[in-house]
């Protein structure tokens, strides 16, 4: 599986750390407003879900997800939107909002399982 | 939170037991509660057997049959995190940092006048508790003794040896990684949104009934006109897992997993892409 790397300096050593594999189809980004980003090595999982919050930003006024071939492991993101901002911009602020998402499912999780209000059976001997 | 969703995603959860769980998802899209789904099933890092050294082999199954089964038997990953995948490490094969080895060795004597008795069963079965793993965090699953996995049964005077070298990988690349035997996944039970299309020889509701799911949802009014505008809101989950991790950090582990492939897209799009636009005078 093919991986990018990048160093990020921290007060400590640095740490490496997989950066996904983003390009901007050629020809596709005629002004800023406007490209089509290729994902390599990401499907329907993250091009779904980014779709959806790429679409809930104001700003966009067209973004969708297509994967151009089954055997190929990559997926396109296409974005335009108004002039108050840049495809670029529009997609790193979906992006920012899907994490802000996972960690809010996380947090519901997580204050879920310390209530505890919910049927449970113990560990059986293992 | 941000401002788009009303507050955000809700988890609810429903029961919890030692390999499964259910919980309710809500108040997000059907596109992040699959993602979650198809994270769960296929990107949640587990430990398998990769690679099977047979030194003997005298039983009635092929090496790489004997191999197949021990890749699928579960391997407990509760300490995934500190290993690494091979592709990462710095060594050239395999070593303790990115693997775990596991050895079995089983020779069945022959007792002559055991043999010649028919009321004493002859068969030794080979199962995951032969599997003896170098490291304790990693061994099969089904250690529990009262259900070990079956490997291969084997008479006396037959032998088998071998090592098999387990290691991190997700269920993207084999399904024997996935940490999970199924995620039920359900949303809409009385199909008001019509998702589905349920074939039917005569009547539909008689033919296919409605989930338990549907307690929670009113039933559908016959009059009510189609709401097309309509969206999923509640996502019924419930996912039983091989045994490796506790379900509720196979749900975590998902959650994090998504961070960080966002977090790496957004590192590289600021890299690459940030002065490209600025070229343009933004
Ligand atoms: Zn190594």
């Amino acid at each position: 599986m093919p991986s990018t790397k990048a160093i990020v300096r921290m007060e400590e050593d640095p740490i490496e750390i997989d950066t996904g594999k983003v390009t901007i189809v050629p020809g596709t980004m005629t002004e800023p407003q406007c490209a089509t980003f290729c994902l390599q090595d990401e499907d329907h999982t993250l091009g779904n879900a980014v779709r959806w919050t790429l679409m809930k930003n104001p700003e966009v006024d067209f973004a969708s997800y297509s994967i151009p071939h089954p055997s190929e492991a990559r997926t396109n993101i296409r974005v335009q939107t108004s002039d108050k901002t840049t495809a670029v911009d529009a997609v790193f602020k979906g992006l920012d909002d899907l994490t802000d998402i996972c960690s809010h499912v996380i947090q519901s999780f997580q204050a879920e399982l310390a209530k505890g209000e919910f049927e449970y059976e113990e560990e059986t001997a293992l | 939170m941000d401002m788009y969703n009303n507050g955000g995603p809700e988890v609810s959860i429903r029961s919890l037991k030692k390999d499964s769980m259910k919980f309710v998802l809500t108040n997000t899209d059907l596109s992040v509660a699959n993602a979650l789904r198809r994270i769960m099933i296929a990107e949640v890092p587990t430990m398998a057997i990769d690679m099977v050294e047979i030194e003997t082999n005298s039983t009635v199954l092929t090496d790489e049959f004997i191999a197949h089964r021990l890749g699928m038997i579960p391997l407990t990953s509760f300490d995934v995190d500190r290993i690494q995948y091979t592709r990462d490490c710095t060594c050239s094969h395999y070593c303790p940092n990115c693997s775990v080895e596991l050895h079995l060795h089983v020779k069945v004597t022959v007792d002559y006048e055991e043999m010649n008795d028919p009321n004493v069963d002859k068969t030794r079965q080979v199962t995951s508790m032969d599997l003896i793993s170098v490291d304790d965090s990693v061994r099969p699953v089904s250690d529990d003794k009262l259900h070990p996995i079956l490997i291969v049964k084997m008479r006396p005077g037959q032998e088998l040896k071998l090592k098999c070298v387990a290691k991190k990988g997700v269920a993207k690349e084999h399904a024997k990684w996935s940490p999970v035997y199924g995620v039920a996944f359900e949303y809409d039970p009385y199909n008001k949104l019509r998702h589905s299309h349920y074939w039917i020889e005569e009547d539909e509701k008689l033919e296919w009934g409605v989930s338990a799911n549907a307690a929670e949802e009113t039933p559908v009014d016959p009059n009510e006109p189609f709401d097309y505008n309509a969206k999923p809101e509640k996502f019924y989950i419930e996912l039983e897992t091989s045994g490796c991790m506790k379900p509720e950090d196979v749900v975590l582990r998902a959650m994090t997993i998504m961070q960080d492939k966002l977090g790496g897209l957004q590192i590289k799009l600021d890299d690459e892409f940030k002065e490209d636009t600025q070229r343009w005078g933004y």
